[in-house]
């Protein structure tokens, strides 16, 4: 919502360009991109595949352990 | 056939699209632009870098999406800012405040042909504050910040010529509310 006032006397704040300047960074910019767009990879867990080969590696596992 | 009107970043725009880092020069270009535009509505410099970073990494996310209708780059540009600031202050419960001088508001008084003493320019504050979000923005543009029907045009996407029918819509809508106060 906005609310329109009258001016109260105080000055609008005018930057030079060097303050604006100092604030442009493409590198950080383009860091902050690929932050957000690179699809991180899931954890193996999460992988229905992987999950159930590691459920019947750890399965196997504790069955040979068990009766050898 | 006629070859569509494009505008002068189009080459610029395809190269970006194509590969990110190639968006620097759009970057370059209009970073200063853009953060004095929003500078001028938060008057707040740390939010504005905020908001200026925001503002072109959603340009940069969605710069697939972008078609190039004859329009310069800034004009999207100027669009996505908006709505950055808009959402910023909707998000946080916040009001924007937004000064006028009384020079302006006298002025703008008269133009409208309407009184213009102390009482009527407080009414007009309240009665602008009323204004639906981009009847209110087309009205500062014009008035108070003295942009011509192409700049507003520019900024809001449109025609010089939609500009000028959009914003007498928007003072029609005023007067009324002005007059039924």
């Amino acid at each position: 919502m906005k609310k329109y006032k009258l001016h109260t006397g105080v000055k609008p704040i005018k930057l030079t360009d060097k303050q604006i300047m100092k604030h442009q960074n493409f590198d950080h910019l383009f860091m902050s991109y690929n932050d957000l767009t690179s699809r991180k990879k899931p954890p193996i867990y999460k992988s229905k595949k992987w999950f159930l080969f590691l459920l019947l590696v750890a399965l196997a596992s504790y069955l040979i352990s068990e009766f050898s | 056939m006629s070859t569509p009107k494009r505008s002068k970043d189009f080459p610029i725009v395809l190269a970006a699209q194509q590969d990110r880092k190639k968006f620097s020069v759009l970057y370059n270009k209009y970073y200063k632009e853009i953060f004095i535009f929003i500078l001028k509505k938060t008057s707040d410099e740390t939010l504005t870098a905020e908001l200026t970073s925001n503002t072109f990494i959603k340009a940069m996310v969605n710069l697939t999406k972008y078609r190039d209708m004859g329009f310069p780059f800034s004009s999207w540009l100027y669009r996505i800012a908006s709505n950055e600031v808009y959402k910023y202050y909707r998000d946080n419960n916040k009001v924007q405040e937004v000064e006028i001088q009384e020079k302006d508001a006298v002025t703008f008084l008269s133009d409208l042909e309407l009184d213009d003493n102390s009482a009527q320019v407080n009414k007009l504050m309240t009665c602008l504050s009323e204004l639906k979000e981009q009847q209110s923005d087309l009205i500062e543009m014009r008035y108070f910040e003295k942009l011509s029907f192409n700049e507003i045009g520019e900024v809001l996407g449109i025609t010089g010529n939609n500009a000028k029918i959009k914003l007498y819509r928007a003072v029609d809508k005023l007067k009324k509310t002005f007059q039924n106060k």
